[in-house]
């Protein structure tokens, strides 16, 4: 039954990717860039937070000795009435947000209906998890920095939220707030975790990347276009704004709810918070663990390719095919005709076989699966075909 | 067939895309192309060397229509912002079918079976 859900999204999935590569070509399909349009988008944030960053004052009382009020609202607010071209960016950044999240999501059941999240894809599902977990609450901060009456609604559940937290509860809390209550140094704060983590997803990428020998980070122009196009024609059809500016003296119950970001907050509001906890807690672990049943492989132990010395002529074929990037050139022993020669990193090893095929000199093995082996094999059957 | 379709999507993309193009200053200007909201020096140049100035009377009616759209949305000023927004949106898609069109025909899948020696 569980086999047979999968094989069908394949299928699905399999013949969606063929009709768009009869309309646009393999080129153009953005099936196939599935992973780089998160990246992106993401690219598209780092810039459009630059240009708000030049603008944006994190405080929530008066930031300068001036007869008007100048605070995170009302930096905001200048930012999307008089800034040229400032309400363009802000809405670029906000869709850019939930596109990202959209792609990051779409990238993932392509991954799982595709078969390539197990196995010795395992660090880049986990850490594509974290990733998207990461996405969303900097996303989240960021609707804390606007400080209008959502962001202060926001900022009193989160606080509740960690207030039932046993042991690390407080400590989250304090950090969160920046001190015990909201403060100028709160909003700060929210902005340093809005940036900081933003650049921290770098690091995550360069986790998600590193078994991966050709990662296709960015899409050709045409698909960037359309990506930009969308987030731009979203800013005309659905402009944004802001709500009444926070007075943290007042208690505002109700707010747009944005389903990308904030549904862990209606969650919140649904059921209590030891559940909501114990809920979003467990939907993470679970989605982590997702691969974990591949990783049982006691009963095909895999046995790590192995380089024939006297064979290998250090040509760097094995290593540029390898998909794990699990064969790294070093220089050849003293007294070699080459400069070269190929070593395997038995613990990135997936003994799936690729520079076997890659390699034109026999130099390269499966230990349990040897090439003459292989041949021998495909004589049989091609024998027992023919007679 | 499928390299006429390819040259009409081109022209097509590039026309559209231009033709859009050629709204943004319309756009960026307030989505009005008044002689006195042009800047200075096109309007200096205009006046004195004789070059003249885009009209833009066929799109005017879009200008109520669309600003009309933007109050509804809660939209208090910028109008030409939005709509410089979604005529470079537009101008995009177009230009993305072009270019799409032009390196369809490159990208015919080839596969090379490895040979062992």
């Amino acid at each position: 039954m569980y086999t047979s859900i999968p094989k069908g999204l394949t299928d699905l999935t399999l013949a969606i990717e063929k009709g768009t590569n009869a309309v646009v070509s393999n080129r153009y399909n953005p099936f196939y860039y599935h992973g780089a349009l998160p990246q992106f988008y993401l690219w598209v944030l780092f810039l459009s937070g630059l240009l708000l960053f030049a603008y944006y004052i994190p405080t929530i009382d008066n930031a300068y000795f001036s007869a008007n009020l100048v605070n995170a609202w009302t930096s905001v607010d200048y930012i999307t009435d008089k800034l040229p071209m400032g309400a363009i960016v802000r809405g670029v950044h906000r869709y850019a947000g939930d596109a990202m999240v959209i792609t990051i999501v779409l990238h993932a059941l392509r991954v799982w209906v595709t078969d390539r999240y197990r196995q010795y894809r395992w660090i880049q599902w986990v850490s594509g998890i974290v990733l998207l977990l990461m996405v969303l609450f900097i996303g989240q901060t960021g609707y804390y920095l606007v400080w209008d009456e959502r962001s202060l609604i926001l900022t009193r559940m989160t606080v509740s939220a960690f207030d039932v937290l046993p042991i690390i509860g407080p400590g989250l809390k304090a950090w969160f707030l920046n001190g015990s209550a909201i403060t100028n140094l709160t909003l700060s704060n929210f902005l340093f975790i809005h940036i900081g983590l933003s650049f921290t997803l770098l690091f995550g990428l360069w986790m998600h990347y590193v078994r991966m020998t050709r990662p296709i980070i960015a899409p050709p122009p045409a698909i960037n276009y359309m990506l930009m196009a969308v987030l731009l024609i979203f800013v005309f059809a659905f402009p944004i704004t802001s709500g009444a500016m926070a007075d943290i003296n007042s208690a505002p119950t109700s707010f747009d709810i944005d389903w990308f970001f904030l549904f862990p907050y209606w969650l919140m509001a649904k059921v209590d918070l030891t559940a909501y906890w114990v809920i979003m807690v467990g939907a993470a672990a679970g989605l982590c663990l997702v691969p974990l049943p591949s990783l049982y492989k006691a009963a095909n132990p895999i046995e790590a390719a192995e380089v024939v010395l006297t064979k290998c002529v250090g040509c760097s074929l094995c290593a540029n095919d390898c998909p794990y990037q699990a064969i790294e050139m070093v220089p050849a022993p003293a007294g070699s005709r080459f400069k070269l020669l190929a070593t395997v990193k038995p613990y990135r090893c997936s003994g799936c076989g690729v520079c076997v095929g890659a390699c034109a000199f026999d130099a390269i093995d499966l230990p349990n699966l040897l090439d003459t082996d292989v041949t021998a094999q495909i004589r049989a059957m091609a024998e027992a075909q023919t007679t | 067939m499928g390299k006429t379709i390819d040259i009409v999507l081109v022209v097509v993309g590039a026309i559209a895309c231009l033709a859009l193009t050629g709204l943004m200053p319309w756009a960026e200007l307030g989505m009005t192309g008044a002689h006195d909201a042009w800047p200075l020096w096109l309007r200096w140049i205009n006046l004195n060397l004789g070059v003249p100035l885009p009209s833009y009377d066929p799109v005017a009616g879009l200008s109520t229509g669309w600003s009309e759209y933007l109050k509804k949305a809660g939209v208090e000023s910028s109008f030409g912002d939005y709509a410089y927004s979604l005529v470079m949106g537009f101008a995009l898609i177009a230009a993305a079918i072009g270019i799409a069109a032009i390196g369809r025909e490159e990208a015919e899948e080839k596969t090379v079976l490895p040979i062992k020696k």
